[in-house]
């Protein structure tokens, strides 16, 4: 999986970073993306509180949220990042309506969605951008989150 | 005596030659099979291609089902995230904005004269700008969006841009591939 820079850094890493970037601006240089640092920094502790792995629709609008309000998205672009309800559906008077209910594992629905449109809709470039996408933005974010549980 | 060959079945070739008189004097053919080995790859080749496939094989697709479900199913923006609007509903509940505005319909069945307007204008195909599949479940009590692997698409979940805006109106409608022909159409006023 194609790791997106922006969400990818490792704590170590963002330390490292923050240094280099106080370092460069006691130099009177201008760091490339501090607020990309800082905010990634954000996303990793909010992440601290979400398992992508057993986590309900709901839990992934607030997340996507939170993210958004830390500058975590990137562009500000929430709705690219954060999809509509998917999975299993009814038809309840007239209209279809999401039929999940709890936790699920998030990052697997991405996975096969990806698969699904790689293997079913690979001239759709649209459609085939878009999912992947999410889905490596969404594997960032459960990369910063997998210290959770240490 | 004659010595023809009178047909190539198969593996065999078969000979009827060596005329002879019986007692009554009629000519009777004495005919010999002769193993020639396998045939050939051409000749295969055109026997498959002479012969009528097995009918057991034979699985004629069905027609594309008609379109018998068209709405408006969400509404996001960067501020609200996504808002879902039943059928009955005409406009948001929520009051939308942010620079971001993106619009969800969902059909069941299969159209192939997709219609949106924005504000009263028709908008390129290009606002469309993903599409999930939807198939029944493998339980047939309901709905899978998107499809699974294996499972046949019964209908279509588009996603429509219009970043920039922060209220509008919009409108989309479909007509069926196949027969009857029909057109269904939704609208939503975004606040």
């Amino acid at each position: 999986m194609k790791i997106n820079a922006y969400t990818a850094l490792s704590t170590i890493d963002l330390v490292n970073a923050k240094a280099e970037a106080k370092k460069a601006s006691s130099k009177g240089v201008t760091a490339a993306e501090p607020v990309s640092i800082d905010s990634t920094g954000k996303a990793a502790q909010i992440m601290q509180k979400y398992d992508l792995h057993n986590i309900s629709y709901s839990e992934v609008t607030s997340m996507a949220m939170e993210l958004q309000k830390a500058g975590a998205i990137p562009g500000g672009n929430l709705l690219d990042y954060l999809p509509p309800p998917e999975g299993q559906f009814k038809m309840q008077n007239g209209t279809l309506v999401s039929d999940n209910h709890g936790k699920g594992d998030f990052i697997k629905a991405l996975d096969d969605h990806l698969t699904y449109v790689e293997k079913n809709q690979a001239s759709d470039f649209s459609t085939l951008f878009q999912v992947r996408r999410m889905v490596n933005f969404y594997h960032n974010l459960d990369s910063l989150g997998s210290g959770r549980h240490a | 005596m004659m010595f023809k060959k009178t047909v190539v079945f198969g593996s065999l070739l078969l000979l009827s030659g060596f005329s002879n008189a019986d007692n009554s004097g009629r000519n009777v053919q004495e005919k010999i099979i002769v193993d020639m080995g396998a045939p050939s790859a051409k000749l295969q080749a055109k026997q498959m291609r002479e012969l009528p496939r097995p009918t057991a094989e034979v699985h004629p697709m069905a027609p594309a089902p008609a379109l018998t479900y068209l709405q408006v199913a969400y509404v996001g923006s960067s501020n609200i995230g996504w808002e879902g609007v039943s059928g009955f509903q005409t406009s948001t509940a929520a009051d939308h904005g942010g620079t971001q505005l993106r619009i969800v319909t969902e059909e069941l069945g299969y159209g192939s004269i997709p219609v949106a307007t924005w504000n009263g204008g028709v908008v390129s195909s290009a606002k469309n700008y993903q599409t999930d599949t939807i198939c029944v479940n493998w339980a047939g009590t309901g709905y899978d969006i998107p499809c699974l692997a294996g499972q046949t698409v019964v209908g279509f979940r588009k996603y429509w841009n219009f970043d920039g805006y922060q209220s509008g109106s919009f409108t989309y409608q479909n007509t069926s591939t196949n027969s009857p022909g029909n057109t269904m159409n939704d609208s939503m006023l975004v606040k």
